[in-house]
């Protein structure tokens, strides 16, 4: 091939910019590398998009930090000056491209912020000033003499360590590097903590807010952490407000450095729409901490909201009023409030609840706010990460979920029989149900599997009529509440389904050879013996079950993805032998055609299936069954080791040959 | 119902109506003629091209409409393409190229998707030399340049 011939006509046509602008999205920077180098026209095109997204956390970029940051001898603080000049310059030449910036790093985040701060050429924009998103969360790297003077600090006694830090504070910080910085922040050093550590935080934080400020134009999503103040903190909170609302593109912001009042925040940035905070909103004023009392602001844009720090639970009602259009909430931890009257519980003022017991009035509840019709919310999903409930928070969040009429998504860390009750009741148009842990009381025992309630699970299944998804792999269901006489699932439109059925009754190897003998021709005549009709009776029952479980899911025509865990997913931990045991306590399904697996034949959408059982795994016939009988099918978890190898012929799919072979190596075999 | 389409040289190609409306371009030209039996012109696409852009439409008549990805990431992955449009694209460079423009041209997002993905799965893993080799491209850097390029770049490196 010579260069010296005409290129091709194609050649020149297909590499218009907006095609090959398509083509780099698909290439990642190693690769975007290697296109900037290959001629001008491709340079021109494809520095942007290299550009375009910066996280100092990937690629090449944590070698370069260290090369910056370490200086294990005077010779090299030269070389670091160097390298660091040169990587001001990257900066100053490509920084106009960068739209979302990630860092975690010192020396880059001073790189980037001084950069930023020189006026561009010719009254242009300085580079790195046209982000639209960025997220500083710094990383400590200490350099050797860092480290050196934090032992030092260490070994003193605390009258030295006083006097030392005396001393520091008489000297004071050095001055600040912009004059809009005077007086917003104060230095404090903490009792383990080097000079050399809290005048690099005295910086970090002014080089973070100038950075912010030199970008306020453009930036639509900001993460705000409290690692880039560490030992200083803002005490012009005037500053704060003043930066936030010229920032005429924010709509998203993540907070996890100060505690901001929500009203002033919004009335500063009006358009936000997402807000995230990891403090929390405790005690009378909450809406107010900034002193603004009266009325809180009403925002019509914030549409997603999430408070990690913990809530009084009684709150969240007000909240709903304040913010009618919130689709999305997301709370950490629901508490009790201070006053413990205000803990009410409007199922029981308005929907007749199970909850008798406490029904309190105050000033600003939730039960107030349905009764009076005054809450319109049109909040779609709720999530709530509770740790282990005490009631009155329980009755919270039975409070909360009467509030939300038009709750899509429901995604809660817990479920008890009163919940999924309340849910069942008030959620008519709930489509996405997540649990994330389990609420288990002890499994039943062999003998008496009847006797376990683990049925929350099944109640939302059996009132939820417009449920997708319920997605709670560590729920269990027992057996016999879906015997015939149970109430059907109402779930007909239900597309993934992920739950632990058990409380079946179980057999011994002993007591299966029994069956054969009592089922196989030499035993027509022969006198039945106790023991034989109790292994009967439990066979039959267990028939019973399996038949009762496979034609309730059968019904569930739309499922595409059916996944009945495992016994022991959740316990890697155990051994073999605490894995029967585990086994037998919890009485697991089969998945066999004998059981009567051959009923979910009516499952046509069915793309994934799973369930790892210990001794009844899914096996060669059932495989080759599921194969035939479910067209779409692309996933199978939990296959008996032997049952691989012919099936995996069989179904030339590459994906799921290799969820097969990934399968095959976790699984426990006899 | 059909219609007809003719290609820039002049070849005519009777396809059901819902295979062409896979072409945004043709859907909203229907949309503004109205009920018409005459033909629809396509300047810019030769029969050969045309024959294979209409293959991918009758094999994707009736995929549910693409709805946009809601990602921050600007970035894409070019693994997932389908094994029968990966047969597809077993082209000749020049043809693989004439798809991307006539899909570009006929807005058919689907297979201007599955073209991209293809051309960057050429570029992935390769040397700026070996790219140009690939596509036949001229270096107009020098030696000097290039490596700056590089340096200036390196953060980008695998590691």
């Amino acid at each position: 091939m010579s260069s010296s011939r005409d290129p091709p006509t194609h050649g020149t046509t297909l590499w218009v910019s907006e095609i090959m602008t398509h083509i780099g999205a698909y290439l990642t920077p190693p690769d975007l590398l290697s296109a900037v180098c290959v001629c001008q026209h491709w340079n021109q095109t494809y520095i942007p998009l290299l550009w375009h997204h910066i996280n100092d956390s990937l690629y090449s970029w944590p070698d370069l930090a260290l090369r910056i940051s370490r200086a294990p001898d005077p010779n090299s603080e030269q070389q670091q000056r160097e390298e660091t000049n040169r990587i001001r310059r990257m900066f100053e030449k490509y920084g106009c491209h960068i739209r979302q910036l990630f860092l975690s790093k010192r020396e880059l985040l001073a790189i980037v912020s001084a950069v930023a701060m020189v006026a561009g050429a010719e009254g242009g924009l300085s580079s790195c000033t046209q982000l639209q998103d960025l997220e500083v969360s710094l990383v400590n790297i200490l350099s050797p003499k860092e480290q050196a003077e934090s032992y030092r600090i260490m070994a003193l006694t605390q009258e030295e360590r006083a006097a030392e830090r005396e001393q520091v504070q008489a000297i004071g910080m050095p001055s600040v590097l912009s004059p809009v910085l005077e007086g917003v922040f104060e230095a404090r050093i903490g009792s383990f903590q080097s000079v050399t550590k809290l005048i690099k935080d005295w910086e970090s934080s002014q080089h973070f807010w100038l950075l912010v400020r030199q970008n306020r134009q453009g930036i639509r999503s900001l993460s705000m952490s409290w690692s880039t103040m560490g030992s200083c903190r803002i005490v012009d909170h005037n500053f704060l407000y003043e930066t936030l609302s010229g920032m005429k593109q924010l709509r998203v912001l993540r907070n996890g450095m100060v505690v901001l009042g929500l009203n002033r925040l919004l009335r500063s940035v009006p358009m936000l729409e997402k807000y995230s905070t990891s403090s929390h909103l405790i005690g009378s004023g909450w809406m107010v901490l900034d002193g603004n009392g009266g009325g809180g602001t009403q925002s019509m844009n914030l549409k997603a909201l999430e408070i990690r720090g913990p809530m009084e639970s009684n709150k969240v009602g007000e909240l709903l009023e304040r913010f009618p259009d919130l689709d999305r909430l997301s709370l950490g931890r629901l508490i009790t409030s201070d006053t413990e009257t205000t803990v009410t519980t409007a199922t029981t003022a308005t929907r007749a609840g199970p909850l008798t017991d406490e029904g309190r009035e105050s000033g600003h509840d939730n039960t107030a706010m349905v009764e009076q019709g005054r809450l319109k919310s049109r909040l779609k999903v709720l999530e709530i990460d509770l740790p282990r409930l005490p009631r009155s928070t329980v009755n919270g969040l039975l409070d909360a979920i009467c509030l939300v009429p038009h709750l899509t998504t429901l995604s809660i860390k817990e479920l008890d029989m009163e919940t999924a009750t309340a849910i069942g009741r008030s959620c008519e148009f709930l489509e996405t149900f997540s649990l994330w842990i389990k609420v288990e009381p002890n499994p039943a025992t062999r003998e008496q599997p009847g006797t376990i309630k683990l049925n929350a699970l099944n109640v939302i299944l059996q009132s939820c009529s417009r449920l997708k998804r319920a997605d709670a792999s560590r729920c269990m269901i027992a057996a016999d509440d879906l015997l015939d006489n149970q109430p059907a699932w109402v779930c007909q439109n239900l597309e993934l389904l992920r739950c632990r059925i058990v409380g079946f009754y179980y057999l011994t190897n002993e007591e299966q050879d029994a069956i054969q003998i009592i089922r196989g021709p030499d035993f027509v005549g022969c006198e039945v013996s106790d023991y034989e009709r109790r292994v009967l009776q439990f066979a039959n029952r267990r028939q019973e079950q399996h038949k009762a479980m496979y034609e309730r899911i059968a019904g569930l025509r739309r499922l595409v993805t059916l996944d009945l865990a495992s016994e022991y997913r959740y316990q890697p931990f155990l051994n073999l032998r605490q894995r029967i045991e585990t086994r037998k306590e919890v009485n697991a399904l089969e998945v066999s055609l004998s059981m009567g697996l051959e009923q979910l034949w009516t499952l046509g959408c069915l793309e994934e299936f799973g369930f790892e059982g210990l001794e009844s795994g899914v096996g060669e016939n059932e495989l080759g069954w599921m194969v035939k009988s479910w067209p779409r099918l692309k996933v199978v978890r939990g296959l008996q080791g032997q049952a691989l190898d012919s099936v995996a012929t069989r179904l030339r799919k590459a994906q799921l040959r290799q969820s097969l072979r990934e399968t095959k190596a976790s699984i426990v075999q006899k | 119902m059909t219609v007809i389409l003719v290609s820039s040289d002049n070849q005519d190609f009777k396809v059901d109506k819902e295979v062409a409306e896979r072409s945004i371009l043709i859907k909203n030209m229907l949309e503004d003629v109205g009920e018409s039996d005459s033909p629809i012109p396509l300047p810019n696409v030769t029969s050969a091209v045309l024959t294979k852009v209409i293959e991918y439409c009758e094999h994707h008549r009736n995929d549910p409409v693409q709805v946009p990805e809601e990602t921050d990431d600007p970035r894409k992955r070019s693994n997932d393409i389908e094994e029968w449009d990966m047969k597809f694209m077993q082209v000749d460079q020049e043809m693989l190229f004439e798809i991307i423009l006539a899909a570009n041209y006929l807005d058919i997002k689907p297979l201007l998707d599955v073209g991209c993905k293809t051309v960057a799965n050429i570029i992935k893993g390769k040397t700026p030399e070996e790219i140009r080799k690939a596509f036949n491209i001229v270096n107009d850097f020098t030696p000097e340049e290039e490596a700056q390029i590089k340096k200036e770049n390196e953060w980008a490196e695998d590691r």
